[in-house]
């Protein structure tokens, strides 16, 4: 049997499945969905992903099941195969190639990052230089064992426990805990922010479309860890920007006689001071 | 000098032995050692990972909260050079002992450096106990009292294992050690003491440095 | 007749007077004195106490009683005359082993200190697989509570104690379980060596993980609900504010990493020091160099967990203050130096996995592993890369930007050697005479477990979609597919593999068969979809989510029972052929070419009477005038006609 026959058949066997595979994922919608920028990126790199490791681990499962089936040793001969310990061009290939694919993932997802962490760029580019970008919305969330509250400084400090942010704004997340490390997780939002103590971590979204969404705690914080959430009736909702200005006068009115009795805002909150 | 094809025949080696060589023997304590500094060395890099980390976010000012002084340096430079002046006087003993072959002089240095050891142990025990601060005073005094202790207790160690070297070197000015031959024997040979001695100089010295290295973290930065 | 290795050459007669029983060192004296030691220890701690929350006692009481333990053992006997300047020996005065007919004579040195590297390799074998199958039927419990999407037969607090407690036990097992069992047994006979470099260390390495699992199960008698509740990672603060089991995560998981350290100390030290005469690099077995590879960061990684865990200690007990910000701690400064050490650590696990496989995979191809030069590249590039990824765990805690892209780059770097095997696997079937007996097999499933694993890394090093699959069941399904899929499979492997070697028996080939099929097709089914349902947004250590996930839920669950239940199969088949079956293996039924199969079984307990001269390398299949691994007696080795 010639080496070519050994690698063309495996070869177009790989070819036609890893087309297929790579054409059905370019038509489905990977989560996170398309609620905001960030969430779009990160299905496109989802598919992006899934299209580079399927082409590859098709191509390694084929050549090595191929190789399997052919080359086993037929019963009753009991001898060994040809002493090949290595092909130099073989593996300078298989490095460079591999190498190669490693750059381009990186490449691919570093450019993504700066497009999901860097302020102008998690707007989309036709805001660059809109007020949405210019005055983004200011939206403290804190952590504590076990619930999400958000303040809004902006408006007066006011804290509420439900969380509603316009759309077609770009939206800061101040993240930072009172006790243990949380993790303040908005799935379709397509982002996570931990919620650490003493630390003000910041996490950028910009919504497309009114929605509902669902917050979670991705870092176990203890024992109702997994019903710090809001969801159901405390769902998280994206307004559209006049719904959103509504709700924040009736939200000002109905949580700010609280206020007197909340510390005043800041980045980082502390116990009072610790006495012995 | 060692065949490196795959079908070599074995004419230029010395065949195996009935033990393992007394030059094998005499590097096992050797690689210990090195592997020993390796695994000391990175379980004392979380003490400064910490004291540099927790001293540039300084949480709540409460790094060095209000009260809280470096303590006496005076204490902490004198336990320090007891430490140095006992690894010093074993970096001079120990080449000393590998290139001649009385061994009385390596026992009474031995001596010397054991009791300067135990006496930084005990220079450091004084100064834990008279702080002006404890190890509840915010993020400095954590991570000097932490360090401290365990590097007093890596000393105290270290003058236990002087004691043992001493000692062995005396017994074997006593009892000569016999060196048994491979090809003959299937008995071991003890290890020799300079192995025993030249590992010891390897983790002494490193712990010399590491105590160096704190006493400028803890006192000057 | 013979005597066993105990120290100071004791002989342990089969006789069990009372008097014996008690007076002696043995494990039930060790016990009654680690637990009397342990009480002492607690008060002390107690007196020692700055609040009344208990901590120090605990702790105390774990670490004297420990001490009490390993000193009733036997490991305090030598240190006396060490200190008084004696030389004390290392020698193994016992005659061969018969290990499939255990009778008292010999299998009393498995309950105490043995200076035998291969009653060691055993001890940890047997112990550590026990650990495994206590944690999987903890998998099996998770699994129930997850049958429903409102929570199961576990409230809240119980079911994260016992995910981390899974989790934990899991880690002890991954750790140890290919390195100290396989790595202990065979890297002396594979270089040809009489012994190990520390026996004694060794012995102590092995003793430390019983008290570590001991003490990590005690934390279920802890406070109320019992356990720790902040998963195998511990993060503080959290695990300063927890209740007492977290003493125990403390001890045990800082024991264990002390055994890992003592272990990689020993095979290091005995694999640059103790090889036969010819033994070249380039000769060297590339289990053997997988070992190098994984002992460096065996040695090097866990002391940094040893000391976060100390620190999360001092916290917990006397009031420092490392992990809480109020009091100018740094709760980030437990992740950094967590991970720190948890990076290195899983590829403590995957490593030795690839040394099995690539070991394995040539004398069932019938053919030189392919690349082997490249194949020690890899492990010993993924071994050093590992150091410079660890912030991949925490993309999302705020750490500096400019970092990201750092450490994302870096971590799929890391997977161009880890890939480098996968070419090793093409090159050495290509052409081959493929024997599909258990151990290829194995190999083989876990080429496939380990593709999947390896792939869905590279999606988690990606930060803008490890926003999405952090801390959720994707990241579970990825470590699951490499340790399970990956090191456990090639546990697997290794033992229908090294069977014969060790007890004098062959695996049975039906129950053997019956295995792979359910361990495989079951591994899959139930893992795979934890993709699914990561990427669909349930989070981990979590006991309730979406209604809409019940159907996956369900489908992984009843799978996760069967793949358990395939786990039974190989411990039954391990049983009943150990222990039932009469029939002899023969001395190397797999043909293999390696040092340690041209030894007798049961071995001799010196290994060898002289030592070898190692005149070729271990894959030289294929190869005519190829002459036999090692020279047993000088001068004998044929002069190949040139």
């Amino acid at each position: 049997m010639s080496t070519r026959r050994h690698l063309i058949v495996p070869g177009l066997v790989w070819a036609v499945l890893s087309i297929a595979a790579d054409l059905t994922l370019t038509h489905l919608n990977l989560p996170p969905g398309y609620a905001t920028t960030t969430a779009a990126g990160q299905s496109v790199t989802g598919q992006v992903f899934s299209m580079i490791s399927a082409t590859v681990g098709i191509a390694v499962v084929v050549f090595a099941v191929y190789f399997l089936v052919v080359f086993r040793g037929r019963p009753g001969d009991a001898g060994d195969g040809p002493p090949v310990r290595g092909d130099v061009r073989l593996q300078s290939g298989w490095l460079v190639l591999s190498t190669v694919i490693v750059l381009f993932a990186a490449a691919y997802g570093s450019i993504e990052l700066e497009g999901q962490v860097t302020p102008q760029l998690v707007v989309p580019a036709s805001q660059y230089h809109s007020a949405a970008t210019r005055h983004p919305l200011i939206v403290q969330v804190i952590g504590q064992q076990w619930q999400w509250t958000y303040r809004y400084p902006q408006y007066g400090g006011f804290e509420s426990p439900v969380i509603r942010i316009p759309a077609n704004r770009l939206v800061q997340f101040d993240v930072t805990s009172l006790d243990v490390i949380h993790g303040w997780w908005a799935y379709t939002l397509g982002i996570k922010v931990n919620a650490e103590p003493g630390v003000n971590n910041v996490g950028y979204v910009y919504a497309l479309k009114p929605s509902r969404f669902i917050v979670e705690c991705s870092s176990l914080c203890g024992l109702w860890h997994g019903y710090m959430r809001n969801t159901g009736a405390q769902d998280g909702e994206v307004l559209s920007q006049s719904a959103f200005a509504s709700w924040v006068k009736g939200a000002q009115r109905y949580y700010g006689p609280e206020d007197k009795y909340l510390p005043k805002f800041a980045l980082v909150y502390y116990p009072s001071p610790t006495t012995y | 000098m060692i065949s490196q094809s795959p079908t070599g025949s074995s004419s230029r080696l010395q065949p195996g032995g009935l033990a393992h060589s007394p030059e094998e023997i005499a590097r096992i304590p050797l690689v210990g050692t090195w592997l020993l500094v390796g695994a000391n060395f990175f379980l004392l890099v979380p003490f400064f990972y910490a004291f540099f980390l927790l001293q540039s976010s300084n949480d709540n000012h409460a790094f060095k909260p209000h009260g809280v002084h470096p303590p006496s340096l005076a204490i902490g430079t004198i336990a320090l050079a007891l430490v140095l002046g006992s690894i010093a006087l074993t970096s001079i003993s120990v080449p000393r002992l590998r290139a001649q072959t009385t061994l009385s002089s390596f026992v009474a240095s031995g001596w010397v450096g054991i009791l300067l050891l135990v006496g930084a142990v005990v220079a450091q025990i004084w100064q834990l106990s008279h702080l002006g601060f404890g190890i509840v005073d915010g993020g400095f005094a954590s991570v000097f009292v932490a360090l401290s202790v365990f590097y007093t207790i890596e000393v105290g160690v270290l003058a236990l294992w002087l004691i043992s070297l001493t000692n062995r070197a005396g017994y074997e000015s006593r009892h000569p050690i016999a060196v048994m031959d491979p090809q003959r024997s299937s008995v071991e040979s003890p290890t020799p003491i300079t192995a025993l001695a030249t590992s010891y100089l390897i983790f002494s010295c490193f712990l010399a440095a590491a105590g160096a290295i704190s006493w400028v973290v803890l006192y000057f930065l | 007749m013979s005597q066993t290795a105990t120290l100071g050459g004791r002989s342990q007669a089969a006789s069990f007077s009372p008097r014996r029983l008690f007076l002696s060192q043995n494990l039930l004296t060790a016990t009654i004195i680690g637990i009397v030691t342990g009480l002492i220890g607690y008060w002390l701690g107690a007196q020692l106490e700055t609040t009344d929350n208990g901590d120090a006692g605990i702790l105390l009481g774990y670490l004297v009683g420990s001490v009490g333990f390993l000193v009733g053992l036997g490991f305090a006997n030598e240190l006396i005359p060490r200190l008084l300047g004696r030389p004390v020996s290392v020698e193994v005065k016992a005659d061969a082993v018969e290990l499939e007919a255990p009778s008292p004579r010999n299998w009393t040195r498995y309950f105490g200190i043995s200076l035998d590297h291969k009653v060691v390799g055993i001890q940890f074998g047997v112990g550590v697989v026990f650990l495994f199958f206590v944690a999987g039927f903890q998998a099996m419990m998770i699994r129930t509570e997850l049958l429903h999407p409102k929570g199961g037969p576990w409230p809240a607090g119980q079911y994260t104690a016992l995910v981390g407690l899974h989790g934990l036990l899991m880690m002890f097992v991954a750790t140890l379980v290919i390195v100290a069992t396989f790595g202990n047994y065979f890297v002396p006979l594979m270089i040809g060596a009489k012994r190990m470099a520390f026996p004694r260390l060794e012995a102590l390495a092995f003793w430390l993980v019983p008290l570590a699992a001991i003490i990590l199960y005690s934390s279920i008698f802890q406070g109320s609900g019992g356990g720790f509740p902040t998963g195998w990672t511990g993060y503080a603060p959290l695990a300063v504010e927890a209740r007492a089991g977290m003493d125990g995560y403390i001890v045990g998981f800082s024991f264990i990493g002390i055994a890992a350290t003592i272990a990689g100390i020993n095979l290091l030290t005995t694999i640059f020091t103790m090889r036969a005469p010819g033994m070249s690099w380039s000769r060297l077995p590339i289990f053997v160099w997988a070992m190098v590879a994984v002992e460096f960061l065996s040695v090097l990684a866990p002391p940094v967990l040893a000391t976060t865990l100390a620190l999360v200690g001092l916290d917990r007990s006397v009031q420092s203050s490392f992990f809480l910000p109020s009091n100018g701690g740094s709760a980030f400064l437990y992740q950094e130096m967590f991970w720190f050490f948890g990076h290195p650590e899983v590829y403590i696990f995957v490593i030795p996995a690839f040394g099995i496989a690539l070991e394995i995979l040539p004398v069932f191809a019938r053919k030189p592993l392919f690349g082997y030069r490249l194949a020690v590249a890899g492990m010993v590039g993924v071994a050093m890369m590992s150091w410079f990824v660890w912030n991949h765990h925490i993309f999302e805690s705020g750490i500096a930007p400019g970092l990201r892209p750092f450490f994302m780059t870096a971590t799929e770097f890391i997977s161009i050697p880890t890939g480098v095997v996968f070419l090793n696997l093409l090159g050495t079937i290509w052409r081959a005479k493929i024997q599909f007996k258990l151990p290829m097999l194995f190999v083989a499933a876990f080429f496939f477990n380990f593709l999947i694993g390896g792939l869905t890394g590279v999606f988690l090093s990606d930060v803008p979609l490890d926003v999405t699959l952090h801390g959720g069941f994707f990241v579970v399904g990825h470590f699951h597919y490499t340790i399970v899929g990956g090191e456990i499979f090639s546990l697997y492997a290794a033992t229908y593999y090294w069977f014969p070697k060790l007890t004098g028996k062959m695996l049975n080939e039906r129950l053997g068969k019956l295995h792979f099929w359910t361990a495989f097709i079951f591994f899959n089914t139930t893992f795979l979809p934890f993709f699914a349902v990561g990427y669909l947004g349930q989070p981990r250590r979590v006991p309730v989510y979406l209604p809409s996930l019940q159907a996956l839920n369900v489908w992984i669950s009843v799978n996760a029972f069967l793949f358990g239940f395939s786990n039974l199969i190989w411990l039954v088949n391990i049983i009943y052929s150990w222990a039932f079956v009469k029939e002899r293996a023969p001395l190397n039924p797999w043909n293999s070419r390696s040092l340690e199969w041209q030894l007798p079984t049961p071995i001799p307990a010196d290994n060898f009477q002289r030592i070898p001269t190692i005149v070729a390398g271990p894959y030289e299949y294929g190869n005519p005038t190829a002459l036999p691994v090692a020279e047993f007696t000088p001068g004998t080795a044929p002069v190949p006609a040139s």
